[in-house]
């Protein structure tokens, strides 16, 4: 990395010798010392996007196109109108590279610093969610010790400062081994009046830094999650901060109270790039300028250096704009509290970031330069590995099909997690509708109104490894199936790109495809993508590994009236069960490839957008009359599967008769196993068949009524190349008892 | 032999200790004790261990708590405060 600086002082920065000529040449100076550090960290990938910037403009603008978008991408986190003056705020982000070597720390403060971008939204935090991504766990001590400290972390943060985990989604594959990705996501609530941008848009207001104290950890901290892991990454401690909650906590009513004066005009919290992204975004997106001295910063360590102070992350920190007239309210409740706070200055409309040491000018620069990195335009290129994998064929079965679905049962990928979420206080709060391991979503009301939201989260990385564009779009209509399974509609979209190194047009070609896959479906079903997150480098330098493509998706649903949310369990014996949705020959990047034959290829599924948007319309429908006792949306392992999962609550069982219910030309493995996407698993009112018959015919589906509930405890399945029972104790088991048999010590 | 290797994790200096500045800060500092000037916490652990003599024992529990990942080297420090033979 080059060196650049003055006489006195040199520093190691991250950028091109273009983007340094650049600099200079704009500045028509050299950079000083501290000005280098930001140009450093503010040019990092985590902070400038400036290798997907070109790509995320295929999203189409939300603000301009959906009038009930408050806040879109750009923003510290998408905001949007739910009615009647209230509004939800939601984001999710990115915490791998921490992660991965201190995995509670690093973890604890994702939570934190997502929790963060809410609060500055305005809005009060009330849910988190949490996709992660780990190596295989099975006599893997290191996958084991990260997804248990990781899990403690997220745990031990979301429940002390109050706010209950909702909902996540856990996939193992051996990519993820040494770079386990955490996805942390957060929901806020607050009214319209509340709602606070992330800008310092007036000259005259008083800018406000208030938290923690700024200490020396955590500098680079977005350098470092900009570069792949390499052997060195066990001593770049600096990155890796320490969380706080009960800090948190505080800061978190003081915020709020805060902005309810109506005083605060922008707030933005301190993250990636600490003081100098904050201040210089704050007034290169509001069109102004600030000065102030670094002397005003309180500091955990003496003799700090401007370039340590402006590059600090640590923690639990924010700033505020503040309107003139409020500021000593404003500093009252910051003293009520007891929460440190310093007045930097006044925003004027220099359009200059002047910082100074005393009477040293330290930064004198447009914010802009900052805040607007230029973009690079990256090569892509389909790896030739591809053709290969996909042309690889199901070997030939020698096991049972019961004997394979109890394996499928209890594989990482299928089995219950609840050995994670019961760490997790899921209830905290008397908001949660629906519970985790209840419906396919987590669904909370809004205290006070007949107003019910809910969010998930995730994607298949395997079939996005195999098809990065239809895996994207297979995981938006497969979170937007969640969505609806629990009876609500799906309203916008964040996402949180976990993909390799840029740099290699491979890795960037997955990332340019999925973009794609992801903005097309979103068009497709009038959803608006109101932010996201991009996470490169997610790569290992000396075992030349690639994470496989992890395009994470969070959908927000809602819904008035809670007559009209519905949960997965069976209710009643003698209902009968449809499956609606087509199954095709897609076993590619399938669990059953992966479980029973150690096989990644295969054809994976294709998306028809046509058929999950009529699917959605025909559901949320149908909904309403309440013909639908219990639904579920089939997933991973194919619908014997999701049958299963359903079964296992209430201890019912099926009488399914397959015959003539599927496409001639597919095989009994491609029916069971396939997982093509958009179908669900549907309990209907025994009483209002025929009425669901004369509706669903309407919106010309694809629909097969396979079975009935029964009183037994087992599955029995005919119609296939073998007839099979399945039996529900000895499957719920081995369900229940994989993780935490894992976790505890057995395997 | 029987040795017994008293160990303390604590996080780096340079790393925050939220515990140790909550305990300064409000039940130290507010009941007037200004000449507390800090406060860190840290985790002990008396662990038996047989072993061949001293230096065996103390480089076994430090081997032992680095490889089961007892505390994280990136964030703590391990200090061995006693290796003392038991009667």
């Amino acid at each position: 990395m080059p060196i650049v600086g003055n006489e006195r002082d040199t520093v190691e920065v991250a950028l091109t010798e273009r983007e340094i000529e650049r600099i200079k040449s704009i500045l028509g100076r050299d950079p000083y010392i501290t000005e280098w550090g930001m140009f450093d960290v503010m040019g990092s990938e985590h902070c400038s996007y400036k290798s997907s910037r070109p790509k995320l403009k295929l999203f189409e603008p939300a603000e301009e196109n959906y009038d009930y978008v408050l806040a879109g991408p750009g923003q510290d986190a998408g905001v949007v109108d739910i009615g009647d003056d209230y509004c939800i705020a939601f984001r999710i982000e990115s915490h791998n590279h921490p992660s991965a070597i201190e995995p509670y720390h690093g973890a604890a403060t994702g939570i934190g610093g997502i929790i963060r971008d809410i609060l500055c939204m305005g809005m009060f935090p009330i849910a988190l969610l949490d996709p992660l991504r780990f190596g295989r766990l099975k006599n893997n001590s290191h996958s084991q010790w990260l997804l248990k400290y990781v899990v403690k972390g997220i745990a031990d943060y979301g429940n002390c400062t109050g706010i209950p985990t909702i909902g996540g989604e856990v996939e193992f594959d051996h990519s993820f081994e040494n770079n386990c990705l955490v996805n942390v996501a957060c929901i806020g609530v607050g009214k319209v009046e509340d709602f606070t941008p992330s800008r310092a848009s007036k000259p005259g207001d008083y800018a406000v830094l208030m938290g923690n104290s700024t200490g020396r950890d955590g500098i680079h901290g977005v350098t470092f999650a900009s570069r792949t892991l390499t052997e060195q990454s066990e001593s770049d401690r600096p990155a890796v901060q320490i969380g706080d909650p009960f800090s948190k906590k505080l800061i978190i009513e003081a915020t709020i109270e805060a902005v309810k004066t109506g005083y605060v005009r922008g707030l933005k919290d301190l993250g990636g790039g600490g003081l100098s992204c904050a201040s210089s975004e704050l007034t290169g997106d509001g069109g102004t300028g600030i000065e102030f001295d670094v002397n005003k910063i309180f500091t955990r360590e003496p003799n700090m250096t401007p370039f340590e102070i402006m590059l600090s992350e640590s923690q639990e920190r924010m700033m505020f704009i503040v309107k003139a007239e409020g500021l000593e309210t404003i500093l009252e409740i910051f003293k009520k509290y007891e929460t440190p706070y310093a007045v930097l200055g006044k925003i004027n409309d220099s359009k200059l970031l002047r910082i100074t040491d005393a009477d040293n000018m330290v930064v004198e620069l447009d914010p802009t330069l900052l805040s607007d990195f230029p973009a690079i335009i990256r090569e892509e290129k389909r790896p030739d590995f591809l053709d290969d994998l996909i042309n690889q064929k199901t070997p030939e079965r020698s096991l049972k099909f019961d004997e394979i679905i109890y394996r499928l049962i209890a594989s990482e990928n299928i089995c219950s997690k609840e050995w994670i979420y019961r760490q997790y206080d899921h209830e905290v709060g008397v908001r949660s509708v629906v519970k985790c391991g209840d419906g396919d979503s987590g669904v909370l009301r809004i205290i006070g109104t007949n107003k019910y939201i809910s969010a998930s989260a995730g994607c298949n990385s395997k079939h996005c490894f195999l098809d990065p564009y239809e895996g994207a779009k297979g995981a938006v209509v497969e979170i937007g199936c969640n969505i609806i399974s629990n009876g609500l509609k799906p309203i916008a979209m964040v996402n949180c790109c976990n993909f390799g190194n840029p740099e290699k047009p491979t890795s960037f070609w997955y990332f340019s495809e999925c973009v794609k896959g992801m903005a097309d479906s979103i068009k497709f079903l009038n959803i608006p993508c109101v932010g996201g997150n991009v996470s490169f480098y997610n790569e290992d330098e000396v075992l030349q590994k690639v994470i496989k493509p992890t395009p994470i998706i969070m959908l927000l649903g809602y819904i008035e009236g809670q007559e009209n949310i519905i949960t997965l369990p069976f209710k009643k014996s003698g209902n009968p069960i449809f499956l609606i949705g087509e199954t095709k020959n897609e076993l590619g990047g399938s669990e059953y490839h992966s479980v029973i034959y150690n096989i990644e290829g295969g054809t994976p599924p294709k998306v028809n957008l046509d058929f999950a948007k009529r699917t959605w319309d025909f559901l949320l429908d149908v909904n309403k009359k309440g013909y639908i006792k219990s639904i579920h949306d089939v997933n991973k392992g194919g619908f014997l599967i999701t049958i299963l999962e359903m079964s296992f609550p209430n201890e019912l069982g099926a009488d399914l008769n397959l015959y003539d219910c599927f496409d001639k030309d597919l095989t009994s493995e491609q029916i069971v196993f396939s997982e093509s996407v958009g179908r669900f698993i549907i309990e209907v009112d025994a009483d209002k068949i025929k009425e669901f018959i004369v509706l669903i015919k309407k919106y010309k589906l694809y629909f097969k009524e396979i079975g009935v509930i029964t009183e037994e405890k087992q599955i029995m399945i005919k119609g296939l190349e073998e007839n099979f029972n399945l039996d529900i104790m000895k499957a719920k088991n081995l369900f229940n008892s994989t993780l935490p048999r894992i976790m505890e010590g057995d395997m | 032999m029987e040795y017994i290797v008293e160990v303390v994790l604590e996080n780096k200096p340079a790393a925050r200790d939220p515990v140790g500045s909550t305990i300064q800060k409000d039940l130290i500092a507010k009941q007037g004790y200004d000449m507390v000037l800090n406060v860190r916490t840290g985790q002990y652990l008396r662990i038996y261990v047989k072993a061949e003599n001293e230096q065996l024992a103390e480089r076994f529990v430090e081997k032992m708590c680095n490889d089961l990942r007892i505390f994280n080297p990136v964030t703590q420090n391990l200090t061995v405060l006693s290796v003392k033979k038991k009667n």
